[in-house]
C-alpha cells in the first residue's frame, strides 16, 4: 500500500467483527511496502551521509538566530534586567511568558511518548522520537528563562536546598516557585532518561551498521552494549511501561505546578482554581501544534512520508481540535466565573482583556486558539498538509499570546489604578524571544543529523510481520540475482 | 569472534547440494509437512529460488510456529518433538542453509578450535514467528541458558521462553519510596526542625505545601533508578557479543550459551538444525 492509497477510513471486509457489527481493519501505519531492512535503511541513512543543502538552508538561519539569543542573554546578564521592557507593575514579561510557552511545548512530547503508550496507540511510534527530542530541547530552552529572570543567573544554585553558611538558611518549600524548580528539573531529567531508553536499541542498530571504526566506537558506547536478547527486552519493555506510568502524572504535575505560580496569587485573572487543568490542556494543545510543524518539515526534508503518513497528520489534527476545544471551554469558564463571582476586579480584568490596550493580543489568542482550529472539523482540511502546516504555526503564535495575555494583561492593571502601567517589548525582548527559537532549532537539527529521528524498533514492531518478511525475502533474492 | 567465513563457505556448499538431509519442523497436528520434497529434486541452486519454492519452504514452518507459540500444552510439544526425531529422513528445503557439525570445529584457516573458546551457538531466522517456535522448542529442551535475539520485542516471547514477569516494577516502587521519604525527611527537617520560621502565616509543619516536592522526588529517583537497573539487568555496560550485525536490523537468532550445563557443541548444533533455520552459527571467542 502506498501513501496515496490511504483514505483515513477503516477497510471493511465480509463477515462479522469480533464483537458484532461490520468487520473492519485499520489502514497500515507504515506504507510503501517496506521490509524490516528498508525501515532501518530509510531512517538510518540520514545520519550516515553528509548533510543535504536543505538541511544547511535550515541550519544556517537557525544558527544565526542562536547567536542573536546568545547576544540577548549576554546583554541581560552583563548590563542587567533593565535592558528588557520589564517594569513595575509588569515584572513578569518576556522571561516568564517564553518560559511557560516552551515548557508547554514540551508537554506534547511526553503525552505522545507516555500517555499514548499507555493507551496503546500504535501511531505514536512514527512521531514519538522527534516529539521527545522536541520536549527535551524545549525544556532546555525554557530552563534558561527563569534563570535569567532571577537577575543574577550565576547564583542559580541558590534555588536548590544546599547547605550554606547563613544559618543554614533553607529554601522556602511553601512557595510554588520552588516547587517549579523541582518539577522542571525532574521533568527534564526524566524526559532525558525516557528518551535515551527509547534510543538505546536504535543506537545499537546504528552501531551494527557503522563502517568507520570511530563511528562504531562512539555508537557502541552510546548503545551501552545492547544486543537485543529477549532476556533484555523483557526488562526493557517493563521499564518502559514503568517510565510511561510515572511520566504521565509527572507531565500533568509540571504544568499544574507552573500554573500554581499564578493561581496562588491574588491578581485578577490569575487567582482561579481552573488554572491547573487549563494550563495542562493549553500545553498539550501548543505542543501538538509544534509536533505538527516539526513532523511536516521532517517528513518532507528526510523523505519519511511512508512512516509519518497523512493518517498520522490527521490523527494529530484530531488531538489538536480536541485540545483546542478544551482550552476554549476553559476560556469561556474564566469569563463566566469573572461575571458570576461579582468581584469588581475580576469583572474589570476580563473587560480590559477584550477592550483594553492589549485587545490585539486577545484577538490573536482567541482567534488562533479557538476560532481557527475549528476548520479541523473537515476531513479535507485535516488531510491538507500545507494548510495544516500554516495552522500549526498559527496555533504556536496563539498559544504564545495566551501566556502573554494571562501574564502581562493581568499585571498591567490590577486593583489600584494609580499603579497601572504598560509593558512594551524592547529590542532585547525580541532578541530573547526570537533567539530562543534559534537555540531550539539548532538543537533539533543537530539531533536529526546524529540520531535516528524515528524509533526504528517500534516501527518494526507495529508493521505487518508476514508482509515485511515476505518483502525482505524477495528483496534479498533480487539482490542475489543482481 | 564469529567464523563467518566458514559459515559462508559451508552455506554456499550446502545451497548447491539441497539434497542434504535435515528435519523439518512439525506441523500443527504434529506431523511434518513434506512439501520440501517437491522441490528437493529440482535444480535449485543457492540464491536462485522461485517464489513457489519459498512458499513451499515457508508454509510448514509458519504453521508450526503458530502451533508452538499458541499452544501451551506441554504434551503437544512432546509429541511434536518425538515426531521430529522420527522423521530423520525428511529432506531439507532448498534455501535453508544447514551447517555441518563435523566441519565447524575448525576455523577458517583450518585449525581446530578448542571447545572452551566457543561462547555458544545460534540459529538465525528471518521471521519473528520462527523465533517464537524455536524459543518454545528450546524452553522444552534440556537447555536453560538460552536467549532469543530480535530487532524488536516479539510479542509472546516471554511465554515462549518460559520467562516470568519482569521484576522491574519492584525496583521502581522501592526507588520511588526512597525518593518519597527523602523528600519528607528533607522538607520537615529543614522547615520544621532545623530553622522553623513562619512564612505566609503557615504552621511550622505545613505538610500540604510539601506534597509537590514529595511527588517530584519520588518520580525522579524512581525513574532514574529504574532505567539504570534495567540496563544493568539487561546485560548492558559491558562489551557485547554480537552474534550477527543484522540482529538489530532484520534477523532473529536463537542462542544457546556454552555456559549451559548441558551444552555439548555437536548436540547443540544438531538441535538448532532441527529448527530448520536459515543458518546455524557457532560463536567463538577471539576468532
Amino acid at each position: 500500500m502506498n501513501n496515496s492509497d490511504l483514505t483515513g477510513f477503516p477497510h471493511y471486509h465480509e463477515g462479522d467483527g469480533p464483537f458484532g457489527g461490520a468487520k473492519a481493519t485499520r489502514e497500515p501505519l507504515v506504507v510503501g511496502n517496506k521490509s524490516y531492512a528498508d525501515v532501518t535503511n530509510d531512517i538510518a541513512q540520514h545520519l550516515e551521509r553528509f548533510p543535504t543543502k536543505l538541511w544547511w538552508l535550515l541550519f544556517i538561519p537557525s544558527f544565526l538566530l542562536l547567536l542573536v539569543f546568545l547576544a540577548g542573554l549576554g546583554a541581560t546578564t552583563s548590563v542587567g534586567m533593565g535592558v528588557v521592557g520589564l517594569n513595575s507593575p509588569v515584572g513578569w514579561g518576556v522571561f516568564i511568558v517564553t518560559f511557560v510557552f516552551w515548557i508547554g511545548i514540551g508537554h506534547a512530547g511526553t503525552l505522545i511518548s507516555a500517555i499514548l503508550f499507555l493507551f496503546n496507540q500504535g501511531w505514536r511510534t512514527a512521531i514519538n522520537r522527534s516529539a521527545e527530542a522536541m520536549t527535551i530541547f524545549a525544556v532546555m530552552v525554557a530552563g534558561i528563562f527563569p534563570l535569567m529572570h532571577t537577575g543574577r543567573p550565576w547564583f542559580a544554585y541558590w534555588l536548590f536546598p544546599l547547605p550554606n553558611g547563613r544559618g543554614p538558611l533553607w529554601v522556602n518549600f511553601n512557595s510554588p516557585l520552588l516547587w517549579d524548580v523541582f518539577a522542571v528539573s525532574t521533568y527534564a531529567t526524566i524526559s532525558v532518561f525516557f528518551w535515551y531508553t527509547g534510543l538505546v536499541p536504535d543506537l545499537a542498530t546504528i552501531r551494527d551498521r557503522a563502517k568507520h571504526p570511530i563511528r562504531k566506537k562512539i555508537y557502541g558506547l552510546m548503545s551501552l552494549g545492547w544486543t537485543g536478547g529477549n532476556r533484555a527486552w523483557r526488562h526493557y519493555e517493563m521499564a518502559y511501561l514503568m517510565l510511561a506510568g510515572i511520566a504521565t502524572p509527572l507531565v500533568l504535575s509540571v504544568h499544574t505546578i507552573v500554573s500554581f505560580d499564578f493561581a496562588v496569587s491574588v491578581i485578577p485573572g490569575w487567582h482561579t482554581t481552573i488554572f491547573p487543568p487549563y494550563f495542562v490542556a493549553g500545553a498539550i494543545f501548543s505542543g501538538f501544534g509544534m509536533v505538527l510543524t516539526l513532523a511536516i518539515v521532517l517528513r518532507a526534508v528526510f523523505n519519511l512520508k511512508d512512516y509519518i503518513t497523512i493518517n498520522h497528520i490527521e490523527l494529530c489534527c484530531k488531538i489538536l481540535l480536541l485540545t483546542s476545544m478544551v482550552v476554549s471551554i476553559a476560556y469561556a469558564t474564566e469569563f463566566f466565573i469573572a461575571y458570576y463571582s461579582g468581584t469588581t476586579g475580576e469583572r474589570f480584568h476580563f473587560a480590559n482583556r477584550l477592550f483594553g490596550p492589549y485587545w490585539w493580543a486577545s484577538v490573536l489568542m482567541y482567534g488562533n486558539n479557538c476560532v481557527l482550529p475549528q476548520i479541523l472539523w473537515f476531513k479535507k482540511v485535516r488531510r491538507n498538509v500545507a494548510l495544516i502546516f500554516v495552522l500549526s504555526i498559527c496555533v504556536n503564535i496563539g498559544m504564545w499570546f495566551e501566556r502573554y495575555v494571562i501574564f502581562v494583561v493581568s499585571l498591567h492593571r490590577d486593583y489600584l489604578p494609580s499603579s497601572w502601567g504598560i509593558y512594551d517589548f524592547k529590542p532585547v525582548d525580541f532578541m530573547l524571544l526570537y533567539g530562543s527559537f534559534g537555540m531550539f532549532l539548532v538543537l533539533f537539527l543537530l539531533f536529526c543529523r546524529v540520531l535516528p529521528t524515528i524509533t526504528i524498533f517500534e516501527i518494526k514492531h507495529v508493521m505487518n510481520h508476514d508482509e515485511a518478511v515476505e518483502i525482505g525475502r524477495s528483496q534479498s533474492k533480487e539482490a542475489a540475482r543482481g | 569472534m564469529v567464523d563467518e567465513k566458514k559459515d559462508k563457505e559451508v552455506n554456499e556448499e550446502e545451497n548447491q547440494t539441497p539434497d542434504e538431509a535435515s528435519e523439518q519442523l512439525p506441523d500443527t497436528d504434529g506431523t511434518v509437512d513434506a512439501t520440501g520434497e517437491d522441490i528437493s529434486g529440482e535444480d535449485v541452486s543457492g540464491e536462485d529460488i522461485t517464489p513457489e519454492d519459498v512458499s513451499g519452504e515457508t508454509v510448514p514452518l509458519s504453521e508450526s510456529e503458530e502451533a508452538a507459540s499458541a499452544e501451551e500444552e506441554v504434551a503437544e510439544e512432546e509429541v511434536a518433538e518425538e515426531e521430529v526425531a522420527e522423521e530423520e529422513a525428511a529432506p531439507v528445503a532448498a534455501a535453508v542453509a544447514a551447517d555441518d557439525a563435523d566441519n565447524v570445529s575448525y576455523d577458517s584457516a583450518g585449525h581446530g578450535i578448542s571447545e572452551h573458546r566457543v561462547q555458544g551457538v545460534a540459529a538465525l531466522f528471518d521471521h519473528p514467528k520462527h523465533l517464537l517456535a524455536a524459543a518454545a522448542l528450546t524452553r522444552d529442551s534440556v537447555y536453560e541458558d538460552f536467549d532469543a535475539f530480535s530487532p524488536f520485542p516479539v510479542h509472546g516471547m516471554d511465554d515462549a521462553m518460559g520467562l516470568g514477569r519482569s521484576w522491574i516494577p519492584w525496583v521502581t516502587m522501592a526507588a520511588a519510596l526512597v525518593g518519597f521519604f527523602s523528600a519528607v525527611a528533607m522538607q520537615f527537617g529543614m522547615m520544621t526542625f532545623d530553622w522553623p520560621q513562619i512564612i505566609g502565616g503557615k504552621s511550622f509543619a505545613p505538610w500540604p505545601s510539601f506534597v509537590p516536592v514529595m511527588f517530584e522526588l519520588s518520580v525522579l529517583i524512581g525513574g532514574v533508578t529504574t532505567v539504570i537497573v534495567m540496563f544493568k539487568a539487561a546485560g548492558c555496560f559491558k562489551k557485547p557479543v554480537i552474534i550477527d550485525p543484522r540482529i538489530t536490523d532484520d534477523r532473529f537468532a536463537l542462542w544457546i550459551s556454552a555456559d549451559d550445563k548441558n551444552f555439548e557443541l555437536d548436540e547443540a548444533l544438531e538441535f538448532l538444525e532441527k529448527m530448520n533455520p536459515l543458518e546455524v552459527r557457532k560463536v567463538v571467542k577471539d576468532a
